[in-house]
Protein backbone atom coordinates (compact mmCIF):
# COMPACT_ATOMS: atom_id res chain seq x y z
CA UNK A 1 0.00 0.00 0.00
CA UNK A 2 3.69 2.28 -0.53
CA UNK A 3 1.11 4.14 -3.18
CA UNK A 4 -1.74 4.81 -0.99
CA UNK A 5 0.76 6.53 1.62
CA UNK A 6 2.65 8.33 -1.04
CA UNK A 7 -0.90 9.75 -2.20
CA UNK A 8 -1.81 10.80 1.30
CA UNK A 9 1.49 12.76 1.67
CA UNK A 10 1.03 14.17 -1.65
CA UNK A 11 -2.37 15.71 -0.82
CA UNK A 12 -1.11 16.90 2.33
CA UNK A 13 2.13 18.61 1.07
CA UNK A 14 -0.36 19.80 -2.11
CA UNK A 15 -2.58 21.39 0.42
CA UNK A 16 0.16 23.01 2.53
CA UNK A 17 1.54 24.52 -1.01
CA UNK A 18 -1.49 25.46 -2.02
CA UNK A 19 -2.57 27.52 1.15
CA UNK A 20 1.19 29.26 1.47
CA UNK A 21 0.00 31.10 -2.03
CA UNK A 22 -2.10 34.02 -0.48
CA UNK A 23 -4.02 34.72 -3.38
CA UNK A 24 -5.21 30.97 -2.71
CA UNK A 25 -5.70 31.36 0.46
CA UNK A 26 -7.74 34.17 0.34
CA UNK A 27 -10.06 33.57 -2.22
CA UNK A 28 -10.76 29.58 -0.88
CA UNK A 29 -11.59 31.46 2.58
CA UNK A 30 -11.14 35.16 2.95
CA UNK A 31 -12.95 36.42 0.03
CA UNK A 32 -16.59 33.68 0.25
CA UNK A 33 -17.22 34.39 4.25
CA UNK A 34 -16.74 37.74 3.16
CA UNK A 35 -18.93 37.70 0.68
CA UNK A 36 -21.65 35.46 2.67
CA UNK A 37 -21.41 37.38 5.46
CA UNK A 38 -22.30 40.53 3.50
CA UNK A 39 -24.46 39.21 1.11
CA UNK A 40 -26.36 37.14 3.85
CA UNK A 41 -27.17 40.03 6.05
CA UNK A 42 -28.27 42.45 2.84
CA UNK A 43 -30.53 39.89 1.47
CA UNK A 44 -30.86 37.23 3.77
CA UNK A 45 -34.30 37.62 5.36
CA UNK A 46 -35.89 36.66 1.50
CA UNK A 47 -37.51 33.07 1.59
CA UNK A 48 -34.88 30.68 0.68
CA UNK A 49 -32.20 33.15 -0.25
CA UNK A 50 -29.51 32.01 2.38
CA UNK A 51 -29.72 28.59 0.79
CA UNK A 52 -29.05 29.85 -2.98
CA UNK A 53 -26.38 31.72 -1.91
CA UNK A 54 -24.45 29.09 0.44
CA UNK A 55 -24.80 27.08 -2.36
CA UNK A 56 -23.66 29.48 -4.92
CA UNK A 57 -20.43 30.15 -3.20
CA UNK A 58 -19.26 26.33 -2.48
CA UNK A 59 -19.74 26.46 -6.29
CA UNK A 60 -17.51 29.87 -6.78
CA UNK A 61 -15.24 28.27 -3.97
CA UNK A 62 -14.58 24.95 -5.65
CA UNK A 63 -14.16 26.58 -9.17
CA UNK A 64 -11.38 29.21 -8.03
CA UNK A 65 -9.60 26.48 -6.48
CA UNK A 66 -9.55 24.09 -9.49
CA UNK A 67 -10.14 25.96 -12.68
CA UNK A 68 -7.42 28.40 -11.38
CA UNK A 69 -5.20 26.17 -9.02
CA UNK A 70 -4.71 23.25 -11.14
CA UNK A 71 -4.15 23.84 -14.92
CA UNK A 72 -1.72 26.91 -14.21
CA UNK A 73 -0.06 25.36 -11.13
CA UNK A 74 0.94 22.14 -13.69
CA UNK A 75 2.12 24.63 -16.84
CA UNK A 76 4.07 26.20 -13.96
CA UNK A 77 5.50 23.12 -13.21
CA UNK A 78 6.10 22.55 -16.44
CA UNK A 79 8.22 25.96 -17.64
CA UNK A 80 9.92 25.28 -14.47
CA UNK A 81 11.23 21.74 -14.97
CA UNK A 82 9.39 19.98 -12.00
CA UNK A 83 7.67 17.80 -14.97
CA UNK A 84 11.08 16.67 -15.41
CA UNK A 85 12.15 16.21 -12.15
CA UNK A 86 8.74 13.81 -11.37
CA UNK A 87 9.68 12.01 -14.83
CA UNK A 88 13.23 10.45 -13.38
CA UNK A 89 11.90 9.84 -10.22
CA UNK A 90 10.81 6.56 -9.53
CA UNK A 91 7.15 7.87 -8.90
CA UNK A 92 3.99 7.68 -10.91
CA UNK A 93 3.14 11.13 -12.25
CA UNK A 94 -0.56 9.93 -11.74
CA UNK A 95 -0.34 10.12 -7.91
CA UNK A 96 0.98 13.14 -8.33
CA UNK A 97 -1.51 14.44 -10.12
CA UNK A 98 -4.28 12.68 -7.97
CA UNK A 99 -2.76 14.52 -5.41
CA UNK A 100 -3.05 18.03 -6.60
CA UNK A 101 -6.76 16.87 -7.38
CA UNK A 102 -7.33 15.90 -3.92
CA UNK A 103 -5.38 18.67 -2.33
CA UNK A 104 -7.66 21.44 -4.06
CA UNK A 105 -11.02 19.09 -2.86
CA UNK A 106 -9.20 19.33 0.94
CA UNK A 107 -8.97 22.74 0.58
CA UNK A 108 -12.52 23.69 -0.97
CA UNK A 109 -14.04 20.94 1.87
CA UNK A 110 -12.12 22.90 4.47
CA UNK A 111 -13.92 26.23 3.08
CA UNK A 112 -17.66 24.55 3.05
CA UNK A 113 -17.07 24.06 7.06
CA UNK A 114 -16.07 27.46 7.46
CA UNK A 115 -18.99 28.55 5.59
CA UNK A 116 -21.27 25.67 7.17
CA UNK A 117 -20.08 27.36 10.73
CA UNK A 118 -20.74 30.56 9.77
CA UNK A 119 -24.22 29.95 8.33
CA UNK A 120 -24.98 28.49 11.24
CA UNK A 121 -23.87 30.74 13.78
CA UNK A 122 -23.82 34.00 11.94
CA UNK A 123 -27.51 33.33 10.45
CA UNK A 124 -28.71 30.08 11.97
CA UNK A 125 -28.87 28.06 9.59
CA UNK A 126 -30.06 23.76 9.63
CA UNK A 127 -27.56 21.57 7.99
CA UNK A 128 -29.37 18.09 7.35
CA UNK A 129 -26.36 14.83 6.72
CA UNK A 130 -27.45 14.29 2.82
CA UNK A 131 -27.42 17.81 2.27
CA UNK A 132 -23.54 17.83 3.69
CA UNK A 133 -23.07 14.81 1.28
CA UNK A 134 -24.53 16.52 -1.91
CA UNK A 135 -22.25 19.72 -0.72
CA UNK A 136 -19.70 17.10 -0.83
CA UNK A 137 -20.27 15.57 -3.90
CA UNK A 138 -20.64 18.74 -5.70
CA UNK A 139 -17.29 19.61 -4.22
CA UNK A 140 -15.85 16.65 -6.42
CA UNK A 141 -17.87 16.29 -9.56
CA UNK A 142 -16.90 20.50 -9.68
CA UNK A 143 -13.22 19.75 -8.63
CA UNK A 144 -13.27 17.43 -11.50
CA UNK A 145 -14.54 19.49 -13.96
CA UNK A 146 -12.93 22.56 -13.73
CA UNK A 147 -9.92 20.87 -13.11
CA UNK A 148 -9.81 19.55 -16.35
CA UNK A 149 -11.24 22.94 -17.90
CA UNK A 150 -8.34 24.87 -16.44
CA UNK A 151 -5.81 21.80 -17.21
CA UNK A 152 -6.99 21.71 -20.64
CA UNK A 153 -7.17 25.41 -21.37
CA UNK A 154 -3.13 26.10 -19.82
CA UNK A 155 -2.23 23.21 -22.04
CA UNK A 156 -3.53 24.25 -24.87
CA UNK A 157 -2.63 27.77 -24.85
CA UNK A 158 1.04 29.13 -25.13
CA UNK A 159 2.54 31.63 -22.95
CA UNK A 160 0.85 33.54 -20.27
CA UNK A 161 -2.32 33.16 -22.44
CA UNK A 162 -3.65 30.61 -20.64
CA UNK A 163 -4.50 32.68 -16.66
CA UNK A 164 -5.92 35.19 -18.97
CA UNK A 165 -8.56 32.93 -20.44
CA UNK A 166 -9.25 30.94 -17.48
CA UNK A 167 -10.11 34.52 -15.94
CA UNK A 168 -11.96 35.17 -18.89
CA UNK A 169 -14.19 32.13 -18.45
CA UNK A 170 -14.32 32.43 -14.70
CA UNK A 171 -15.67 36.00 -13.76
CA UNK A 172 -18.47 35.93 -16.21
CA UNK A 173 -19.45 32.08 -15.35
CA UNK A 174 -19.56 33.09 -12.15
CA UNK A 175 -22.01 36.04 -12.44
CA UNK A 176 -24.48 34.50 -14.68
CA UNK A 177 -24.26 31.29 -13.08
CA UNK A 178 -26.78 32.39 -10.06
CA UNK A 179 -23.94 31.90 -7.31
CA UNK A 180 -25.16 35.14 -5.64
CA UNK A 181 -28.98 35.16 -6.79
CA UNK A 182 -31.81 32.69 -7.90
CA UNK A 183 -31.40 32.11 -11.43
CA UNK A 184 -35.28 32.72 -11.87
CA UNK A 185 -34.77 36.48 -11.86
CA UNK A 186 -32.97 36.17 -15.27
CA UNK A 187 -35.10 37.01 -18.49
CA UNK A 188 -35.76 34.22 -20.38
CA UNK A 189 -33.87 34.06 -23.18
CA UNK A 190 -30.32 35.19 -21.10
CA UNK A 191 -31.76 31.79 -18.60
CA UNK A 192 -31.06 29.57 -22.27
CA UNK A 193 -26.96 29.81 -22.57
CA UNK A 194 -26.73 30.31 -18.43
CA UNK A 195 -28.11 26.71 -18.58
CA UNK A 196 -25.55 25.56 -20.42
CA UNK A 197 -23.28 26.70 -18.03
CA UNK A 198 -21.07 24.06 -16.20
CA UNK A 199 -21.61 26.21 -12.75
CA UNK A 200 -24.94 26.76 -12.93
CA UNK A 201 -25.52 23.00 -13.24
CA UNK A 202 -23.28 22.34 -9.93
CA UNK A 203 -25.19 24.71 -8.42
CA UNK A 204 -28.40 23.55 -9.49
CA UNK A 205 -26.93 19.79 -8.20
CA UNK A 206 -25.96 21.54 -5.07
CA UNK A 207 -29.88 23.26 -4.65
CA UNK A 208 -31.32 19.22 -5.37
CA UNK A 209 -31.61 19.31 -8.96
CA UNK A 210 -30.24 16.17 -9.10
CA UNK A 211 -30.20 15.32 -12.61
CA UNK A 212 -27.73 17.99 -13.24
CA UNK A 213 -24.94 15.40 -12.08
CA UNK A 214 -25.56 13.78 -15.42
CA UNK A 215 -24.16 17.23 -17.27
CA UNK A 216 -21.55 17.35 -14.69
CA UNK A 217 -20.08 14.04 -15.98
CA UNK A 218 -20.49 14.71 -19.08
CA UNK A 219 -18.56 17.73 -18.91
CA UNK A 220 -15.51 15.44 -16.67
CA UNK A 221 -15.44 13.25 -19.38
CA UNK A 222 -15.17 15.77 -22.02
CA UNK A 223 -12.57 17.64 -20.24
CA UNK A 224 -10.82 15.44 -18.91
CA UNK A 225 -10.03 13.81 -22.61
CA UNK A 226 -9.58 16.94 -24.18
CA UNK A 227 -6.83 17.62 -21.19
CA UNK A 228 -4.92 14.54 -21.57
CA UNK A 229 -4.81 14.66 -25.20
CA UNK A 230 -3.63 18.15 -25.52
CA UNK A 231 -1.21 17.23 -22.05
CA UNK A 232 0.02 14.41 -24.61
CA UNK A 233 0.94 15.90 -27.23
CA UNK A 234 3.40 18.74 -26.05
CA UNK A 235 6.32 17.34 -24.78
CA UNK A 236 7.36 17.13 -21.38
CA UNK A 237 10.08 20.22 -21.99
CA UNK A 238 10.77 23.48 -20.35
CA UNK B 1 26.70 0.46 -19.45
CA UNK B 2 25.80 3.34 -20.87
CA UNK B 3 25.53 2.98 -24.94
CA UNK B 4 23.46 5.63 -26.71
CA UNK B 5 23.78 4.59 -31.01
CA UNK B 6 23.10 6.60 -33.96
CA UNK B 7 21.45 9.66 -32.09
CA UNK B 8 19.89 12.42 -35.02
CA UNK B 9 17.39 14.90 -33.88
CA UNK B 10 15.95 17.77 -35.75
CA UNK B 11 13.64 20.47 -34.81
CA UNK B 12 11.70 22.48 -37.44
CA UNK B 13 14.34 20.58 -40.39
CA UNK B 14 17.14 22.16 -38.20
CA UNK B 15 19.47 19.22 -37.04
CA UNK B 16 20.26 19.34 -32.99
CA UNK B 17 22.16 16.32 -32.70
CA UNK B 18 24.04 14.83 -35.73
CA UNK B 19 25.03 11.03 -35.39
CA UNK B 20 25.80 10.83 -31.89
CA UNK B 21 27.52 7.45 -30.29
CA UNK B 22 28.57 7.31 -26.97
CA UNK B 23 29.49 4.71 -24.30
CA UNK B 24 30.15 4.81 -20.54
CA UNK B 25 31.52 2.12 -19.32
CA UNK B 26 30.64 0.47 -15.70
CA UNK B 27 32.62 2.73 -13.31
CA UNK B 28 33.84 5.34 -15.44
CA UNK B 29 32.62 8.73 -15.56
CA UNK B 30 32.38 10.32 -19.12
CA UNK B 31 31.83 14.49 -19.44
CA UNK B 32 30.35 15.98 -22.67
CA UNK B 33 31.92 19.34 -23.06
CA UNK B 34 30.76 21.73 -25.46
CA UNK B 35 30.08 25.26 -25.41
CA UNK B 36 26.51 27.21 -24.55
CA UNK B 37 24.11 25.68 -27.21
CA UNK B 38 26.26 23.05 -28.74
CA UNK B 39 23.57 20.14 -28.16
CA UNK B 40 24.62 19.23 -24.55
CA UNK B 41 21.04 19.43 -22.83
CA UNK B 42 19.11 18.30 -25.98
CA UNK B 43 21.02 15.26 -25.48
CA UNK B 44 20.68 14.42 -22.01
CA UNK B 45 16.88 14.97 -22.73
CA UNK B 46 17.16 12.07 -25.00
CA UNK B 47 18.98 9.94 -22.56
CA UNK B 48 16.59 10.92 -19.99
CA UNK B 49 13.54 9.82 -22.15
CA UNK B 50 12.04 13.32 -22.26
CA UNK B 51 12.37 13.51 -26.12
CA UNK B 52 12.42 10.75 -28.70
CA UNK B 53 15.40 11.48 -31.01
CA UNK B 54 14.08 11.13 -35.04
CA UNK B 55 16.57 7.79 -35.07
CA UNK B 56 19.36 6.40 -33.23
CA UNK B 57 18.51 4.23 -29.55
CA UNK B 58 19.70 4.82 -25.39
CA UNK B 59 20.16 1.77 -23.33
CA UNK B 60 21.27 1.33 -19.59
CA UNK B 61 23.15 -1.83 -19.72
CA UNK B 62 20.20 -3.31 -22.17
CA UNK B 63 17.15 -1.58 -20.50
CA UNK B 64 15.66 1.86 -20.56
CA UNK B 65 16.05 5.02 -18.22
CA UNK B 66 12.66 4.28 -17.28
CA UNK B 67 13.17 0.69 -16.14
CA UNK B 68 16.29 1.55 -13.91
CA UNK B 69 15.44 4.81 -12.78
CA UNK B 70 15.69 3.75 -8.91
CA UNK B 71 19.14 3.36 -9.45
CA UNK B 72 20.12 6.66 -11.16
CA UNK B 73 20.33 10.00 -9.74
CA UNK B 74 19.83 13.04 -11.71
CA UNK B 75 20.94 16.63 -11.28
CA UNK B 76 19.45 19.31 -13.76
CA UNK B 77 21.32 22.10 -14.90
CA UNK B 78 18.54 24.16 -13.45
CA UNK B 79 17.37 22.64 -10.23
CA UNK B 80 13.58 22.47 -10.31
CA UNK B 81 11.83 23.65 -7.43
CA UNK B 82 8.39 23.55 -6.05
CA UNK B 83 7.68 27.40 -5.22
CA UNK B 84 5.88 26.99 -1.94
CA UNK B 85 8.43 24.13 -0.22
CA UNK B 86 10.70 24.59 1.94
CA UNK B 87 14.24 22.61 1.68
CA UNK B 88 13.19 19.92 4.63
CA UNK B 89 9.87 19.66 2.78
CA UNK B 90 11.06 18.58 -0.59
CA UNK B 91 14.02 16.58 0.44
CA UNK B 92 11.47 14.63 2.65
CA UNK B 93 9.31 14.48 -0.49
CA UNK B 94 12.24 12.91 -2.36
CA UNK B 95 13.63 10.35 0.36
CA UNK B 96 9.91 9.18 0.78
CA UNK B 97 9.61 8.70 -3.34
CA UNK B 98 13.11 6.35 -2.87
CA UNK B 99 12.07 5.12 0.46
CA UNK B 100 15.15 6.46 1.91
CA UNK B 101 15.53 7.52 5.69
CA UNK B 102 14.98 11.90 5.83
CA UNK B 103 18.40 11.72 8.04
CA UNK B 104 20.56 10.36 4.57
CA UNK B 105 19.95 13.93 3.34
CA UNK B 106 19.90 15.80 7.00
CA UNK B 107 24.23 13.93 7.25
CA UNK B 108 24.60 15.35 3.31
CA UNK B 109 23.10 18.90 4.20
CA UNK B 110 25.50 18.97 7.32
CA UNK B 111 28.56 17.81 4.92
CA UNK B 112 27.84 20.59 2.54
CA UNK B 113 27.78 23.02 5.46
CA UNK B 114 23.60 23.80 4.36
CA UNK B 115 21.68 22.20 7.42
CA UNK B 116 20.85 25.47 8.65
CA UNK B 117 18.84 25.73 5.44
CA UNK B 118 15.89 23.27 6.27
CA UNK B 119 13.69 25.44 7.22
CA UNK B 120 14.39 28.08 4.33
CA UNK B 121 11.77 28.29 1.47
CA UNK B 122 13.65 26.65 -1.55
CA UNK B 123 12.74 30.02 -3.56
CA UNK B 124 14.45 32.05 -1.20
CA UNK B 125 17.61 29.76 -1.71
CA UNK B 126 20.99 31.25 -3.78
CA UNK B 127 21.58 29.20 -7.54
CA UNK B 128 24.63 27.30 -5.25
CA UNK B 129 22.43 26.48 -2.52
CA UNK B 130 19.56 25.06 -5.48
CA UNK B 131 22.42 23.19 -6.83
CA UNK B 132 23.29 21.55 -3.93
CA UNK B 133 19.89 20.53 -2.73
CA UNK B 134 19.41 19.29 -5.61
CA UNK B 135 22.72 16.48 -6.13
CA UNK B 136 21.67 15.78 -2.63
CA UNK B 137 17.89 14.65 -3.94
CA UNK B 138 20.23 12.90 -6.57
CA UNK B 139 22.75 10.79 -4.12
CA UNK B 140 20.72 10.16 -1.15
CA UNK B 141 19.59 6.82 -2.55
CA UNK B 142 22.89 5.86 -3.08
CA UNK B 143 22.75 5.66 -6.89
CA UNK B 144 24.93 3.19 -9.30
CA UNK B 145 24.62 5.85 -12.04
CA UNK B 146 24.69 9.38 -12.07
CA UNK B 147 23.08 11.50 -15.21
CA UNK B 148 24.64 15.38 -14.13
CA UNK B 149 23.57 18.18 -16.17
CA UNK B 150 25.98 21.28 -14.83
CA UNK B 151 26.49 20.27 -11.75
CA UNK B 152 28.55 22.58 -10.44
CA UNK B 153 27.76 25.62 -11.98
CA UNK B 154 26.99 28.55 -9.96
CA UNK B 155 29.09 27.36 -7.48
CA UNK B 156 32.48 28.94 -5.57
CA UNK B 157 35.41 26.41 -6.41
CA UNK B 158 35.69 25.21 -2.55
CA UNK B 159 32.06 24.30 -3.26
CA UNK B 160 32.72 22.31 -6.38
CA UNK B 161 35.55 20.34 -4.90
CA UNK B 162 32.92 19.47 -1.94
CA UNK B 163 30.41 18.32 -4.74
CA UNK B 164 32.88 16.25 -6.61
CA UNK B 165 34.21 14.53 -3.10
CA UNK B 166 30.60 13.61 -2.63
CA UNK B 167 30.10 12.61 -6.02
CA UNK B 168 32.75 10.42 -6.65
CA UNK B 169 33.02 8.87 -3.12
CA UNK B 170 31.87 5.36 -4.31
CA UNK B 171 32.46 4.23 -7.52
CA UNK B 172 29.72 5.02 -9.60
CA UNK B 173 28.78 5.67 -14.36
CA UNK B 174 28.77 8.95 -13.98
CA UNK B 175 27.98 11.12 -17.50
CA UNK B 176 28.50 14.43 -16.84
CA UNK B 177 28.13 18.40 -18.53
CA UNK B 178 30.00 21.01 -17.50
CA UNK B 179 31.41 23.79 -19.48
CA UNK B 180 34.37 24.63 -16.87
CA UNK B 181 37.39 22.96 -18.99
CA UNK B 182 39.16 22.24 -15.58
CA UNK B 183 36.91 20.09 -14.03
CA UNK B 184 36.48 17.87 -17.11
CA UNK B 185 40.22 17.66 -16.87
CA UNK B 186 40.44 17.42 -13.28
CA UNK B 187 37.15 14.33 -12.90
CA UNK B 188 36.70 12.74 -16.13
CA UNK B 189 38.16 9.82 -17.42
CA UNK B 190 37.18 10.65 -20.89
CA UNK B 191 35.53 13.76 -22.11
CA UNK B 192 33.43 13.91 -25.04
CA UNK B 193 33.61 17.35 -27.24
CA UNK B 194 30.61 18.41 -28.88
CA UNK B 195 30.01 21.34 -30.94
CA UNK B 196 27.17 22.24 -33.33
CA UNK B 197 25.32 19.29 -32.55
CA UNK B 198 28.19 16.74 -33.35
CA UNK B 199 30.69 14.59 -31.34
CA UNK B 200 34.42 16.17 -32.09
CA UNK B 201 36.28 13.91 -30.97
CA UNK B 202 36.01 11.31 -27.63
CA UNK B 203 39.65 10.29 -25.37
CA UNK B 204 41.33 10.85 -21.97
CA UNK B 205 42.22 14.04 -20.56
CA UNK B 206 45.79 13.11 -20.37
CA UNK B 207 45.74 11.88 -24.42
CA UNK B 208 43.64 15.40 -25.82
CA UNK B 209 46.82 17.13 -23.98
CA UNK B 210 49.07 14.64 -26.12
CA UNK B 211 51.16 15.72 -29.32
CA UNK B 212 48.52 13.90 -31.02
CA UNK B 213 46.05 16.43 -30.74
CA UNK B 214 48.07 19.36 -30.11
CA UNK B 215 51.69 19.85 -30.86
CA UNK B 216 51.90 23.47 -28.75
CA UNK B 217 52.83 24.09 -25.24
CA UNK B 218 52.13 26.64 -24.52
CA UNK B 219 49.68 29.53 -25.60
CA UNK B 220 49.77 33.75 -25.39
CA UNK B 221 47.11 35.41 -24.90
CA UNK B 222 46.43 38.52 -26.63
CA UNK B 223 43.80 41.41 -26.37
CA UNK B 224 41.45 41.00 -29.47
CA UNK B 225 42.08 43.20 -32.47
CA UNK B 226 45.95 43.24 -31.42
CA UNK B 227 48.31 43.08 -34.96
CA UNK B 228 50.38 40.12 -34.47
CA UNK B 229 53.50 40.29 -35.07
CA UNK B 230 54.54 37.75 -36.11
CA UNK B 231 53.50 35.85 -39.13
CA UNK B 232 53.04 32.47 -39.31
CA UNK B 233 51.92 31.65 -36.37
CA UNK B 234 48.98 29.54 -35.59
CA UNK B 235 46.40 31.55 -33.98
CA UNK B 236 42.54 31.48 -32.79
CA UNK B 237 40.72 34.65 -32.62
CA UNK B 238 37.60 34.65 -30.68
CA UNK B 239 35.02 37.71 -29.62
CA UNK B 240 37.00 38.61 -26.24
CA UNK B 241 40.85 37.09 -27.09
CA UNK B 242 43.39 36.15 -29.67
CA UNK B 243 45.19 33.22 -28.51
CA UNK B 244 48.30 32.46 -30.02
CA UNK B 245 49.43 28.66 -30.03
CA UNK B 246 53.60 28.15 -30.23
CA UNK B 247 55.96 25.60 -29.28
CA UNK B 248 58.63 28.18 -27.93
CA UNK B 249 57.52 31.65 -26.54
CA UNK B 250 60.78 33.24 -26.22
CA UNK B 251 60.98 34.78 -28.91
CA UNK B 252 57.46 35.89 -29.41
CA UNK B 253 57.02 36.85 -26.34
CA UNK B 254 60.60 39.34 -26.67
CA UNK B 255 58.53 40.70 -29.84
CA UNK B 256 55.60 41.39 -28.14
CA UNK B 257 57.62 43.07 -24.86
CA UNK B 258 59.14 45.39 -27.52
CA UNK B 259 56.36 46.46 -28.78
CA UNK B 260 54.59 46.94 -25.67
CA UNK B 261 51.47 45.09 -25.82
CA UNK B 262 49.87 43.04 -23.38
CA UNK B 263 49.72 39.58 -23.14
CA UNK B 264 49.64 36.37 -20.91
CA UNK B 265 51.19 33.09 -21.17
CA UNK B 266 49.68 30.19 -20.40
CA UNK B 267 49.81 26.01 -20.68
CA UNK B 268 47.85 25.07 -22.91
CA UNK B 269 44.66 23.26 -22.13
CA UNK B 270 41.31 21.23 -22.79
CA UNK B 271 39.95 24.27 -24.26
CA UNK B 272 42.44 25.07 -26.47
CA UNK B 273 42.43 21.37 -27.80
CA UNK B 274 38.60 21.81 -28.19
CA UNK B 275 39.18 25.12 -29.90
CA UNK B 276 41.38 23.59 -32.58
CA UNK B 277 39.46 20.84 -33.32
CA UNK B 278 36.41 22.43 -33.30
CA UNK B 279 38.40 25.05 -35.66
CA UNK B 280 39.21 22.47 -37.95
CA UNK B 281 35.77 20.90 -38.33
CA UNK B 282 34.47 23.60 -39.38
CA UNK B 283 36.86 24.06 -42.16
Amino acid sequence: MKWLSLLYSETMLQSRYYLRNRDAFFFTFGYPSFIFILFGLIWGKQPNYLNVLFTGIIGMTVTSDALLGIGPVVKAYRDTGILKLLKVLPYSFFIHFTGIFLSRFFVSILSLLLLSIIGKFIFGMQYTFVSFCIYIIGIMLGTLLFGFLGLWVTMALRGEGGRGVLNFIFYPMLFFSGCFYPLKILPKFVLKIVYILPLTQLNLFMRGHYICAYALIFWIILFSYLSFYTFKLKEVRR
Amino acid sequence: MIEIKNINYSVNGHRILKDINLSVKEGECLCILGPNGAGKTTLFDILLGFIKPDSGSVSFGGKTFQEIKKTVGVVFDNTPIFYYAKVGEYLAYIARIYGVDIEVARALMKELGIDELESSFLRALSQGEKKKIGLISALMHDPEILVLDEPTSNLDPFSREQLWNMIKRKRRTIIFTTHIWDEAQKHADRVAFISSGRILAIDTPASFLSKRYIKYKKKVILPPETDLPLKHVHFIETEDKIVVYLEDTNNFVKTLEKKLISFSVLPVSLEDVFLILDKEEKK
